[in-house]
């Protein structure tokens, strides 16, 4: 359903705009595929309902400028189906994917809370890690295993592992959680000014 | 402007934007309940009538969800320039709960109301 564009500007600005729009929808539901003609239609009618005056171009243009960003309005739509998919197959991958389009659907405010959340659990990892290695040292710290993988933080098996920095990760541990702390609370003051 | 008062325009601008969006189920709906409108007519018809200049493009996932929900139905009609349109109507269902949701509006607005001009409830 392309309008006749006189430009070939017009046209190719028509084209980028849908691809974008139905990259978006195919990560979507089948019925959602019908809003991609809806979204078609309405933009015919907002040229078709604009004062004349100006090229094509930039008709269009203003058309798509009030319509929004693809990805501003439809995000709610694919947050719904992917949570729903991830709900019915219990795939985390998809649930995982679900909550973070949802989470940046609700507000820039909602995801900067979120990454700021992740960001003062590592903090607590970090002060848990101090506080726990002299009672559980052979289960806390940096350990290389016998393959040569190295695991770090809180470690459920250690059977033949060596601990690289033994009461080092005390202090260690403690910066980290230090400097997480400053960085994390400025970070969050400017977030909300 | 000093950099405090532009701030408070910041701030006024962010309310004003989440009001809206809150608001716009209610007043897509109650648009709907006069008579059943095609998407451009619908969203131009809120910006203009009830100041809610929201991203067009909104529109349209709210109406597929509020047709899953069985509160709007849509059918295909011959539009003005010939290409057809797709008209949105509520439903017996949709009906019903935007006649319950008025009054239940109109009690909100009331006790805010009464809240600024400092009445008793």
């Amino acid at each position: 359903m392309i309008p006749a564009f006189t430009d070939p500007a017009a046209r190719r600005h028509w084209g980028a705009y849908f691809a974008e729009v139905d990259r978006l929808l195919a990560k979507a539901s089948d019925d959602a595929a019908s809003l991609c003609e809806d979204l078609e239609r309405h933009v015919i009618d907002s040229l078709a309902a604009q004062p004349s005056g100006g090229s094509e171009v930039e008709r269009l243009s203003a058309a798509l400028g009030r319509l929004g960003r693809p990805i501003d309005y439809l995000r709610p739509l694919i947050a719904d189906h992917l949570l729903d998919r991830g709900m019915r197959t219990y795939r985390p991958t998809l649930i995982a994917r679900g909550l973070f389009h949802a989470v940046r659907a609700g507000s820039t405010r909602a995801m900067a809370a979120f990454a700021f959340g992740l960001g003062y659990l590592m903090l607590a990892v970090f002060a848990a890690i101090a506080v726990l290695k002299p009672f559980w040292g052979e289960h806390v710290g940096l350990f290389r295993r016998a393959d040569g993988a190295i695991s770090a933080g809180i470690v459920g098996r250690t059977d033949g592992a060596r601990e690289l920095l033994g009461l080092w990760s005390i202090p260690i541990a403690l910066v980290i959680a230090g400097v997480l702390y400053v960085v994390l609370t400025k970070g969050l003051r400017a977030v909300r000014r | 402007m000093t950099r405090k008062s532009s701030e408070l325009d910041e701030a006024i601008g962010r309310w004003e934007v989440q009001l809206r969006k809150g608001v716009l189920e209610f007043v897509i709906l109650v648009s709907l309940r006069e008579r059943e409108q095609y998407g451009f007519e619908l969203i131009s018809g809120v910006a203009r009538r009830a100041s809610l200049d929201v991203p067009e493009g909104t529109l349209y996932p709210l109406l597929l969800r509020l047709a899953r929900d069985g509160l709007v139905a849509s059918r295909l009609a011959e539009g003005d320039g010939g290409a057809p349109r797709k008209y949105y109507a509520l439903t017996v269902q949709g009906r019903d709960l935007t006649d319950a949701m008025v009054p239940a509006w109109l009690r909100l607005v009331a006790s805010v109301d009464r809240m600024l001009t400092g009445e008793p409830a």
